[in-house]
């Protein structure tokens, strides 16, 4: 079968905007919109340029809005998505080239919140720290997050202000904050409890639906504001 | 057909298939404003009473006919869907577990409205209604 592929395309070097381009790209029902990608940018246009590494929904590099919604391209089938599938950058971020967008605002977020264990107290048998299977449940949810930013260039609160730390930064301080092992837990909720932490969050639950994972985010973000509350902060 | 996972975004806002909870947000906020608004206009109504009874009863007899009454339907069902969306979003704060029924209860707040509009329509059009 064909299918019928819109991208929407720019190049800063020689466009005032972006713009669609049409390409039609032979493909089975079982190929990813990646494999159509691959196909235009192998065979068609070289110049098309977009973000991928693993191509197995692991490393998270491939999100884009793809039939108005944010998916991984290398996890998107063309048996779902059918004939005609429109790709676009994902939004809230600054498109460098095509699909291609600057990510550091992203990562600055996620810097933030610090996303690794802090401990410098020496474990109790001098070796390793332990923790209960409950307690490792608390965060087995969030630790599955692969730093996509689907999530969070889904969230209509960060498209309106990008100063919003973001569903993903969220779930992963969420991911230390309930961490029994962690120390660092007041001053992660200091950050969230920022204005621009997780208060911001409208419970639209774009970033749910878009989870490659299917990470409960909005479910972990609420956990954070009832930790704020806990801890007495506002 | 509608492939499977793509059921709970039917709609297309501003370029994007959002979720039902977004419209869900997007109903609170408008619903919100427009209950704001009503209440600004009824400040301006009331108001009139300091000119005279004459002015305040031709200001309240601009609402006495079926436009306006269908106006204050709409301002009822934007009261009813405020105050339960509201209840659905506070529950979720109370009970962040709740978060993984967001579609039933989203949907569950859009049907209670509707089922909750039918007396209330009834009852606020029976004055104009041919069997009123």
């Amino acid at each position: 079968m064909d299918v019928q592929l819109r991208i929407r395309r720019y190049n800063p070097e020689a466009d005032d905007e972006p713009h669609w381009e049409e390409y039609t790209v032979p493909a089975e029902p079982n190929d990813r919109v990646l494999d159509l990608l691959h196909h235009v940018k192998w065979y068609q246009d070289g110049t098309l340029t977009f973000r991928r590494s693993c191509a197995h929904g692991v490393c998270g590099s491939d999100a884009m809005l793809i039939n108005g919604r944010n998916r991984l391209a290398c996890e998107y089938l063309v048996k779902d998505a059918g004939p005609q599938i429109t790709v676009e950058a994902i939004r809230g971020m600054a498109v460098l080239k095509d699909l291609l967008v600057d990510m550091e605002p992203f990562w600055e977020s996620y810097r933030q919140v610090k996303p690794f264990l802090v401990n410098d107290e020496i474990p109790v048998d001098g070796k390793e720290r332990r923790q209960s299977p409950a307690d490792r449940d608390r965060f087995e949810d969030t630790s599955r997050c692969i730093l996509c930013a689907a999530c969070t260039t889904a969230c209509p609160v960060f498209w309106a202000d990008q100063s919003y730390v973001g569903p993903a930064a969220i779930v992963n301080a969420h991911r230390f904050i309930v961490d029994s092992r962690d120390t660092a837990k007041e001053e992660r909720l200091q950050i969230m409890a920022d204005p621009d932490g997780v208060w911001r969050c409208r419970t639209t639950f774009n970033c749910v639906e878009a989870c490659p994972r299917d990470i409960k985010i909005t479910r972990a973000i609420l956990e954070v504001t009832a930790e704020i509350g806990k801890a007495g902060l506002r | 057909m509608v492939p499977r996972g793509e059921r709970h975004h039917l709609i297309n806002l501003f370029g994007y298939r959002v979720s039902w909870a977004q419209l869900a947000w997007f109903g609170h906020r408008a619903s919100g404003l427009g209950v704001l608004f009503y209440l600004f206009m009824h400040i301006v109504e009331t108001s009139t009473v300091l000119f005279g009874p004459e002015v305040y009863n031709a200001a309240v007899g601009i609402f006495k006919n079926l436009p306006a009454r269908l106006g204050e339907v709409v301002l009822m069902a934007a009261l009813v869907y405020h105050a339960l969306n509201g209840l659905r979003v506070m529950a979720m704060d109370f009970w962040p577990r709740l978060t993984e029924y967001y579609r039933p209860l989203t949907y569950g707040v859009i049907g209670a409205t509707v089922v909750a509009m039918v007396p209330l329509a009834l009852i606020m059009l029976r004055p104009f209604a041919p069997w009123g």
